[in-house]
């Protein structure tokens, strides 16, 4: 157990969507159901999941972007989930965002300077004390001064991210959330940014909550990962322990399914899964991912199994841990899907 | 590790020089850009320019010198318009009257644009209820045939220039409204504005400042447009005889002087209302440009066809 | 030998715009065999799409091929007329978004049998059944009911699914796919790269992947040419080039190419960035973000040569000694 206390806290965090269906039928979206973590100061926490899993709308929520529907974040030890609108504004001052698109998140009417001295300047900041910001914003993201008169169309999307990312830390927040922030660059690029986003950490002592789909990535920098589907947390677990000992079989068939680039690999027999995920609109009821295991019993349909702890490994699965009440502990078999 | 520092080295300074130049040599290229953009000054010159250049005032009556007709008809250099049937030179009367016209055409649409654009802005950032409000504002007015109010209007409290400004602008701000908040309802949820509110920053400075700015070149354009569409709606009003009233000038007004001399004074009909649709269609030609040099992508494309022709060309 | 059926050479293809002729291509060759998987790999601006796109003379306008040859089984794929007959029919292509392929108005039905009915000259009934077969051939469930369903029916992977049905009822020799997997989830990535590997080996189709991503690479293909600012910088069959990557380019990608059985803290970044069109690069275009590069590789550009069998590099430090 850790000495300080968590930076974020989520306990039960719930984020609902009212929806009119296609028949003119409304109801009821639930796009994070009961998730709960916590997030220390100075490490990365990541968020993995496919399209469609509610990491985003977490991500919002914990921001405050996307109102919670039920359940508590805390950051720092006060409960924010129903903070006021101007409540949010200082809190804006050390809780950041970068976003996933560099094309779409600099405002292509303001030049770089502008850009990124903007949360400066709606507080108050201007004149040599401004500039003085500006030029080390700039630096600690290693891009030089001289480009500061310049707007967005005249830079890259590497270069761009940058920007973003300087424009996040003006305020010296001490927790950011990196949605996606290196999904739309160049390979070559991302691990520029990656590296960047790790020694701001280091010398800022910022907490990330990095949202990703891709776990490869994620492995690079995380240093605990949680494993999302259709809005539940099936898995948290420490890095190491998540790539080396997955224990739920989402997370399985997520590590199984990525490609490897090394072609003299010899992967272990494939996990594949078969058909697509349910729609968020309808999910099954139990554990949301009866459908697509290949270990499913009869539990997993009808109740949606508890989160069971092993030394700060979390796994919400019903074939692992805590054994139903009338059937021993099911030993864990895969079924084998050819690779190729 | 990271050498950015060729980002200081490197020109890309053609991607960032003075739009103003930009703006000039790009128009040089276009001829129908151009012709419009000269047209529409040369009016606006020639308006305020008139007491200098004209010979006769515009209500100097000279019987004597009846329905002259231009100066190549039959006319002389004396009067390069001819005159009406009070002798009054025509050319003088055009050109003070490009002043009233130009004039009410300005500041109508300065005000109209006013309005139009808050309301734009307010409705389609705020949404809910300052959004239905104004939209069923706009919805009503206009569900009236505009030219149809304004005479109603004109005619119950009696014409005057003041007035005429008060009801085409009335007439004119929903257009304005209507594409801005359209344009806000799309830019809304840009990442750049989640942005600007996630670092602190206030509505109004989000709706001036991030905002406003990327909607520019769009209004520009509209404007333009709605330029040339005011001087047709007062050169309507003035010609039913609920615009401008005698004895000011105004290109509509004159043209309703000369309807009952199409026989005898042609060029009394002929010239305003060559003046009128010139005007007109040179500001819509200059709106045309303004449009395809305000977005890039359209640009490229307009660049890419006239390579094409030019290639053909020359292949041919 | 194998059998060539594309044969690209030395294409060139520029792009007039406003601020200057830019230039997608360089000098791409490139020769696909029958029953061969090659993999085209390269970041934003190589000129790997452009290039697909070129093959079967969809290049638009004011874009142009300057200079270089296609040809394909022989004909001159750069006349329109051959062009016309030989897109669709016996090259396909697929992209990446498949919903942007397909028209949301029309049936899948519909789709796909007006290609049995205008390329193979099917009839209406014998199509309709075919599209059922080559539905079920994809994977798709229920083949009769959902071949009379819209596009916006379909999930994002049945989708690019439906894609490869449409793009195989031709019967084509080339399955041309630019990037088919990016836009979906890696779970269904991986059913989609499978469902691709066995059909083409099962129909004797080769396929010219498209992609960015390296993993896809070292999975699906047998040959991989590497792409960068527009030009080939090294070919070679897949396993040697992952062993042992002999342009500074290919070795940099795979030494950032982030890997789920790969420790933390281990991508190598390449510095810098890629060249944007708007500069004329003396030399190698990599040279600026090349840790071996010398005077030379400033100056002058690497042709593309072969150092060893099979193996090409466009770099000045791999020459033959």
């Amino acid at each position: 157990m850790r000495a300080e206390n968590p930076i974020i806290e989520v306990k039960n965090l719930s984020v609902d969507f009212k929806v009119r269906g296609r028949n003119g039928s409304s109801g009821l979206v639930s796009a994070v159901d009961n998730v709960s973590f916590s997030i220390w100061p100075g490490e990365t926490f990541a968020l993995v999941g496919e399209s469609g899993c509610g990491k985003t709308t977490l991500g919002k929520a914990i921001l405050g972007r996307v109102p919670a529907t039920s359940g508590s974040i805390q950051f720092s030890g006060s409960e924010i989930s129903s903070a006021s609108r101007s409540e949010w504004r200082e809190l804006h001052g050390n809780m950041q965002l970068i976003f996933q698109n560099p094309f779409s998140s600099l405002n292509p009417r303001m030049t770089v300077r502008e850009i990124i001295g903007e949360p400066l300047i709606v507080r108050g900041a201007k004149g040599e004390s401004l500039d003085k910001r500006i030029d080390q914003l700039l630096e600690m993201v290693r891009l030089p001064k001289s480009v500061g008169h310049r707007y967005p169309h005249a830079f890259s999307g590497g270069q761009r991210q940058r920007i973003v990312i300087a424009r996040a830390l003006a305020l010296s927040p001490k927790f950011i959330v990196a949605d996606e922030a290196v999904s739309a660059l160049d390979v070559s690029i991302q691990a520029q940014i990656i590296i960047l986003l790790q020694e701001l950490q280091k010398e800022l002592g910022i907490s990330y909550l990095f949202i990703a789909h891709n776990l490869a990535v994620v492995r690079q920098i995380a240093d605990r990962v949680a494993v999302m589907y259709l809005g539940r947390i099936v898995e948290i677990a420490d890095r190491e322990t998540l790539y080396k000992d997955p224990q739920h079989p989402y997370t399985k068939a997520l590590l199984s399914a990525a490609p490897i680039p090394d072609p003299s690999y010899v992967r272990p027999k494939r996990v594949m899964l078969e058909g697509d995920p349910p729609s968020p609109f309808n999910p099954p009821s139990g554990c949301r991912f009866n459908t697509r295991c290949c270990q499913v019993m009869d539990v997993c349909k009808v109740d949606s199994p508890p989160t069971v702890n092993n030394k700060d490994h979390h796994v919400a699965c019903w074939g692992v841990g805590s054994a139903p009440e009338d059937e021993g502990v099911k030993s864990l078999q895969i079924t084998e899907k050819g690779s190729f | 590790m990271n050498d950015l520092s060729y980002l200081e080295s490197e020109d890309l300074a053609s991607l960032d020089t003075k739009s103003v130049s930009k703006f000039f040599g790009e128009l040089s290229r276009s001829l129908t850009g151009l012709l419009g953009c000269c047209v529409v000054l040369l009016s606006i010159l020639l308006g305020a320019l008139a007491p200098f250049i004209t010979k006769y005032g515009p209500n100097d009556l000279k019987l004597g010198d009846r329905l002259i007709p231009p100066m190549f008809f039959g006319g002389s250099s004396d009067h390069i318009f001819g005159t009406d049937a009070l002798g009054r030179d025509l050319f003088s009367r055009v050109v003070f009257g490009a002043r009233v016209s130009l004039f009410v055409a300005f500041v109508v649409v300065l005000i109209a644009s006013l309005i139009g654009i808050s309301a734009g802005l307010l409705a389609g950032f705020y949404g809910r209820w300052i959004d239905q409000l104004i939209m069923r504002i706009i919805d009503t007015q206009l569900a009236f045939p505009g030219i149809l109010l304004a005479i109603v209007i004109l005619y119950a409290i009696g014409p005057s220039i003041t007035l005429l400004i008060v009801v085409l602008s009335i007439n004119g701000w929903m257009v304005h409204a209507r594409m801005v908040r359209g344009l806000v309802l799309s830019l809304k949820t840009s990442e750049f504005i989640e942005a600007a509110e996630i670092a602190g920053t206030r509505p109004l400075r989000i709706m001036f400042r991030h905002i406003l700015p990327n909607l520019s070149s769009m209004l520009l354009t509209l404007v333009v447009l709605e330029f040339a569409r005011i001087i047709l709606a007062e050169a309507a009003l003035s010609f039913l005889g609920y615009g401008v009233q005698a004895p000011n000038a105004s290109w509509g007004l004159i043209l309703a002087e000369g309807q009952n001399y199409l026989s005898s004074g042609w060029w009394l009909v002929m010239i305003p209302g060559m003046v009128i649709a010139v005007t007109v269609m040179s500001a819509n030609l200059f709106a045309s440009w303004l449009r395809v040099y305000a977005d890039p992508k359209l640009r490229e494309k307009q660049y890419g066809r006239n390579f094409d022709r030019k290639v053909k060309v020359r292949n041919d | 030998m194998i059998e060539r059926l594309l044969e690209v050479k030395n294409l060139k293809i520029a792009f007039p715009t406003i601020s200057g002729i830019r230039y997608a291509t360089h000098d791409v060759t490139i020769n696909v065999g029958a029953n061969e998987r090659l993999g085209v790999v390269g970041e934003s601006g190589s000129g790997k799409s452009v290039t697909a796109l070129a093959i079967l003379g969809l290049v638009q306008s004011p874009g142009r091929i300057v200079s270089g040859s296609v040809r394909w089984c022989g004909k001159d794929m750069l006349d329109p007329k051959v062009a016309q007959e030989v897109r669709g029919r016996d090259i396909a292509m697929i992209f990446q978004d498949p919903m942007a392929s397909l028209n949301p108005l029309m049936k899948i039905e519909k789709q796909i049998s007006e290609v049995l009915i205008k390329r193979r000259g099917f009839d209406r009934s014998t199509a309709s059944k075919r599209v059922i077969e080559l539905l079920e051939m994809v994977g798709i469930p229920s083949p009769q009911e959902r071949s009379k369903q819209f596009p916006f029916e379909f999930s994002g992977g049945m989708l690019q699914r439906v894609m490869i049905a449409s793009a195989l009822a031709s019967e084509p020799k080339l399955l041309i796919a630019d990037e088919p997997t990016t836009a979906l989830d890696v779970t269904i990535q991986a059913q989609i790269l499978e469902l691709l590997s066995t059909l083409s080996k099962d129909l004797g189709v080769s396929v010219m992947m498209i992609t960015h991503d390296l993993g896809v690479v070292a999975e699906f293909c047998d040959r991989v040419q590497v792409m960068y600012a527009g030009r080939i910088v090294e070919r070679a069959p897949c396993i040697p080039l992952f062993a042992e990557p002999l342009h500074p380019y290919s070795r940099g990608l795979i030494e950032s190419s982030p890997r789920v059985d790969r420790e933390a803290n281990s991508v190598e970044p390449i510095a810098g960035e890629p060249p944007s069109h708007a500069l004329e690069i003396d030399g190698c275009p990599f040279s600026n973000r090349c840790n071996e590069s010398s005077s030379r590789c400033k100056i002058e550009e690497p042709q593309l040569v072969e150092v060893s069998p099979q193996r090409w590099v466009g770099c000045w430090n791999r020459e033959k000694k």
